[in-house]
């Protein structure tokens, strides 16, 4: 157990690290470099990047000292929001982010697996062809798509959300079906598959044998096996869902981390751009870890290391 | 289902002799006879078959081959011009922005002009025949000005010379009629279905390329890795297991700002290198990955398989296992991912550009399309057509694909039906 | 007579398959008495476990479907129970155990879980009480250290080990009926023994009527009393122990005695096998479904199916067989045969 954290923080620490050279590197290659090219920038911000980045100091000796305070988070100040780190902008836009990501994933599950587990155990029934086509549509159709039809049906039509803006949980109940809307219907395959496979096992016949009603064996014996295949999903679909809020949170112009790294590469801002991959990349091996621990906490059979 | 089995049992006459009898050689060279008569069918067959009794994939492909010869043929159909706003010369042009859909005809007038530009190419070619030698220079470079204001380079985005000639053709058969704006106008008063259209052929163009790009990549890397395996094997699958666990679409997003940083770009222009083309390039980098590790499982798998070593020992060559038994099982697994990833291309593609960081205008895509009709969406009107159109056409596709993609996998591998 | 625990009269049984109708159990009927245990014979498809999920209510619906046919238990008629009644008998009245102990337990719940579901549900105790018992029932089937091995999973025990838990989830709730589905097939030799003899001893005990289901007719001279055979989904001999090995009286029967070798008896030469292959049974023939593989054929076995008839005879009791052809007069010769 320990020896398993210890070997993936070995490797997500391996995987930032290639993250941050890569980045680093490609971001001095820009010619003449990215500090004095033709756009201007604020003295402030200059006089900061310079006095931060040693700019008179050779290649390499400014990259063990970005390297440096990077591995103690700290990330820099923006290239191009006046007074502000990128420490302060991931801080104020994961609350957002985190929010929206949390809700979407929850919307997934719980309306994937609760579709799943019926489409399955009604097989063939009309609920099932339902389910399963609108699992099919909910994977097709791209989250911008299924937000602008959202937002002519909801917003206009049939006022019931606001358009956009942050605040309440009214304002982030819309982009989070959206953001979750095909997560939700992968899963309900991947549940309802999961389902009818374990459900033609012997021990779910033992499980009648006993005496056991539908229902307890469904969700006694049934869903565990069932849900293995989700559990291994959630990684991808974390990275699924951090991908989508980009351009939800564009979309319904939410303040999170996912619309600041989109205009920090419109804009060209390298520093945020470049902490905020770090941060996403960080994110996910969090994540991966979880799911494979939760993993072996459902199979005994799997033991992590 | 056909198995060799039921085969046995159609052919006439071939009542099994009681075993342990030795049989001669006419009796051998009967049976040979009646075994080339058989028809067997094989493997690409019977998913055929498959494939033709499943009516949601085949109304799937017959929808996508309707889409690409649409968006192949563009350029012939009588439509509006994506680029401009109907016709410059038009008076109507200022009152037709944000149109909603309908039938009025629209004036389209682009035969007097080309007529004129052809007049006065003719005429500048016929003088610099005429002109002395020393004079030539000069006038070749008028012609290079002219031609800067060849009509079609207002209305189409840098039309090829295939496109123009086709351009041609449809101003030939179709003269200066064209369909009018029945899928509306835009902010600038470009027709929708004209853009729908066009924007179809990046769209498309996209999805298939940058799926050969990731094809390529990730069948090499997949088939190197599984045949040598060994530590070549280990080492080739844990840098893909690191590239994995990056959230690689931001370090694309992150690439793609500083490929477009302008003097890089304008590097990468002088080696003909533009935007599309890095587009294809880092999509395609990103998706091999899945592929790879397809491909390398079933060469693994297939290393060790009976009938590969039963082709072994009766004198098959190297060149001819691969050709006759590695490729088809490889072939069928790899359609079916490739069924997979171009909508997922296609899906990314829109994407990036609806987040102004794929194709730019002037080009044209679907995903841009659905970005502008959001961008002009107000509390107070919205502009529905802008949406609607671009967004069906997106999604339609990309829902044609993936019912294809099942189609086909369910066709080409029975046992993998209902598994995702 | 006393009145039979378990009545089966006239069941049919059908599954709806990719090449038709088929149907796995065709017009059967047995009766089961308190303590008794009942063999049932046949290679696979012949119907006998198909018959026997039907009795618990487990027949899988669809493909599955009882036609027509009654089972009735202690007099109250089972067909058409609702399925909260059935939750009550499955388990607490009837209960069954299946061939393979690998996969008939749920790898990702503990033996207790599993086994303190039945007797909370049935016997209404509460979780300590049902664990109790639970490491009670698991010492009588023979699990050393069972207070602590209750607590782990199936994949921690070996198949013999796991088919003695379902054996004591199976009887937690003292059933008068155990169905056992050929519960030895999958285990070593050995280990066969040693449940068989755990069975007999646990019957002896509670004096649990058996339906034991199996295709080796040595297990069955082992531990049953009465034996059907079953062929393509009919009952084609009913009979004593005793009696079917001293002279079986159908063909069939005859076959499988002689392919099987025998202990007691020195092998000469090969084993009999069958020949042929049993019937596709989506196309069975007209007449009797054994008549293509049978040495003993008459024309009218291709057009008439022989009845199952029984018949009263002093020193083997109440014996039937489906069959027009009387091997009972070549007795002598039959048994020289397998003397041979």
């Amino acid at each position: 157990m320990i020896w398993f954290l210890l070997k993936r923080l070995g490797w997500m620490v391996l995987t930032l690290w290639v993250v941050f050279t890569t980045s680093f590197f490609l971001m001095r290659a820009v010619p003449g470099g990215p500090f004095d090219s033709e756009k201007k920038l604020p003295a402030a911000i200059k006089r900061n990047i310079e006095k931060r980045y040693q700019m008179d100091r050779p290649l390499i000796e400014q990259y063990w000292s970005h390297l440096w305070a990077t591995m103690r988070c700290d990330f820099g100040p923006s290239y191009k929001l006046e007074d502000y780190t990128v420490n302060d902008v991931i801080g104020q836009g994961f609350p957002v982010s985190a929010s929206l990501g949390i809700l979407a994933m929850t919307f997934a599950l719980s309306l994937g697996l609760v579709s799943g587990v019926v489409s399955a155990v009604l097989r063939n029934s009309v609920y099932d062809v339902s389910f399963m086509v609108a699992a099919t549509i909910g994977i097709a159709v791209p989250n911008f798509v299924l937000a602008s039809l959202m937002i002519v049906l909801f917003v206009f039509f049939w006022p019931v959300f606001p358009a956009a803006g942050w605040g309440e949980l009214r304002q982030i109940i819309l982009p989070a079906l959206c953001l979750g809307a095909p997560f939700a219907g992968y899963i309900s395959r991947l549940t309802r598959t999961g389902m009818l496979e374990v459900l033609g096992l012997d021990y779910i016949r033992t499980a009648y044998a006993k005496g056991l009603t539908t229902r307890e064996v469904v969700i006694r014996h049934a869903l565990r096996g069932a849900i293995l295949p989700v559990v291994s999903y959630l990684g991808p679909a974390t990275a699924g869902i951090l991908t989508g809020s980009l351009v939800l949170e564009q979309i319904f112009a939410l303040p999170g981390m996912g619309s600041h790294f989109i205009e920090a590469a419109t804009q060209r801002d390298y520093t945020l751009a470049m902490g905020m991959v770090m941060v996403y990349t960080f994110l996910l091996f969090v994540m991966n870890t979880l799911v494979d621990l939760s993993y072996s906490m459902i199979d005994p059979r799997v033991e992590v290391d | 289902m056909v198995t060799p089995d039921s085969h046995r049992d159609q052919t006439p006459g071939s009542a099994p002799q009681p075993p342990g009898k030795i049989r001669d050689l006419n009796d051998y060279a009967g049976l040979i006879a009646q075994a080339d008569q058989q028809q067997g069918i094989s493997h690409w067959q019977d998913a055929r078959r498959r494939l033709k009794k499943n009516p949601v994939a085949m109304i799937s492909l017959w929808y996508l081959v309707g889409v690409s010869v649409l968006a192949l043929l563009t350029p012939l159909l009588p439509l509006q011009s994506p680029q401009s706003i109907g016709i410059s010369s038009s008076p109507q042009s200022q009152d037709r922005k944000l149109q909603a859909p309908s039938w009025d005809k629209v004036e389209f007038d682009l035969q007097a002009p080309l007529a004129a530009y052809d007049q006065r190419v003719a005429d500048l070619r016929q003088q610099i025949a005429a002109s002395q030698i020393t004079e030539q220079p000069e006038l070749a470079q008028q012609l290079q000005v002219l031609e800067k204001s060849h009509p079609f380079r207002k209305l189409w985005n840098e039309p090829g010379l295939v496109t123009r000639g086709m351009i041609r053709c449809r101003l030939a058969v179709f003269g200066d009629m064209c369909i009018p704006s029945i899928c509306g106008t835009d902010i600038l008063g470009r027709d929708v279905l004209s853009r729908v259209l066009w924007g179809s052929r990046v769209s498309l163009a996209v999805g298939l390329v940058a799926t050969l790009v990731s094809l390529l990549i990730g069948v090499t890397y997949g088939a190197i890795s599984g045949y040598l395996g060994g530590w070549v094997d280990a080492l080739m699958m844990r840098i893909v297991d690191v590239i994995y666990s990056v959230p690689f679409i931001f370090v694309v997003i992150f690439l793609i700002t500083i490929l477009n940083e302008d003097t890089i770009r304008t590097r990468l222009d002088s080696y003909g290198i533009d935007q599309i083309m890095i587009f294809f390039l880092v999509i395609g980098a990103l998706y091999w990955l899945t592929m790879a590790r397809v491909v390398r499982g079933q060469v693994l798998s297939l290393k060790n398989e009976a009938f590969i070593d039963a082709a072994r020992t009766i004198g098959a060559s190297r060149w001819r296992i691969i050709q006759r038994h590695l490729l088809p099982n490889v072939m069928g697994i790899v359609i079916v991912y490739l069924t997979l990833t171009i909508p997922a291309v296609m899906r990314f593609e829109a994407f990036l550009s609806f987040l102004g960081l794929g194709v730019s205008p002037p080009d044209v895509s679907w995903g841009l399309l659905v970005n502008e009709g959001l961008t002009v969406i107000t509390p107070v009107k919205i502009y529905y057509w802008l949406v609607t159109f671009s967004g069906l056409a997106l999604a339609l596709t990309l829902f044609a694909l993936s019912f294809l993609g099942d189609g086909l996998r369910d066709a080409l591998d029975p046992r993998m039906k209902n598994r995702d | 007579m006393p009145p039979a625990l378990l009545e089966v009269d006239r069941l049919v049984v059908e599954f709806t398959t990719d090449t038709g109708v088929v149907q796995a159990v065709n017009d059967i009927s047995f009766e089961l008495q308190p303590g008794q245990t009942l063999g049932i014979v046949g290679e696979s498809g012949s119907g006998k476990s198909v018959a026997n999920l039907a009795v618990m209510g487990l027949v899988p619906q669809p493909p599955g479907r009882i036609v027509s046919g009654d089972i009735s238990f202690r007099g109250r008629n089972l067909r058409n129970l609702s399925r909260q009644d059935w939750s009550a008998i499955r388990g607490k009245q009837i209960s069954m155990i299946f061939q393979d102990p690998m996969t008939a337990l749920n790898p990702y719940m503990t033996i207790a879980d599993q086994m303190r579901e039945v007797t909370q549900r049935h016997l209404g105790h509460r979780r300590r009480v049902a664990i109790d018992h639970a490491v009670e029932m698991l010492e009588r089937v023979g699990i050393p250290a069972a207070g602590e091995r209750v607590f782990d999973y199936p994949h921690q025990f070996s198949g013999g080990m796991r088919q003695r838990v379902m054996i004591a989830m199976a009887l937690s709730c003292k059933p008068e009926i155990l169905i056992a589905d050929e519960p030895t097939t999958a285990l070593d030799v050995t280990i066969q023994a040693q449940i068989l003899d755990l069975m007999k001893e646990l019957q002896r005990d509670e004096g649990t009527a058996i339906i034991f289901i199996t295709h080796d007719l040595g297990v069955v001279a082992n531990i049953c009393q009465e034996v059907m055979v079953m062929y393509a989904g009919r009952i084609v001999e009913h009979a004593q122990v005793g009696p079917l090995f001293r002279q079986p009286l159908h063909p069939y029967t005859l076959g499988l005695l002689k392919s099987g070798p025998r202990w007691d008896r020195r092998i000469s030469g090969e084993l009999d096998a069958i020949d042929g292959q049993p019937p596709d049974l989506a196309r069975l023939p007209t007449g009797c479904a054994f008549a293509a593989r049978c040495p003993y054929i008459q024309d009218r076995c291709r057009n008439e199916l022989p009845p199952l008839l029984f018949h009263e005879t002093v020193p083997a009791g109440r014996r039937g067989q489906a069959c027009f052809h009387d091997l009972a007069p070549s007795s002598s010769s039959t048994c020289k045969e397998l003397d041979q």
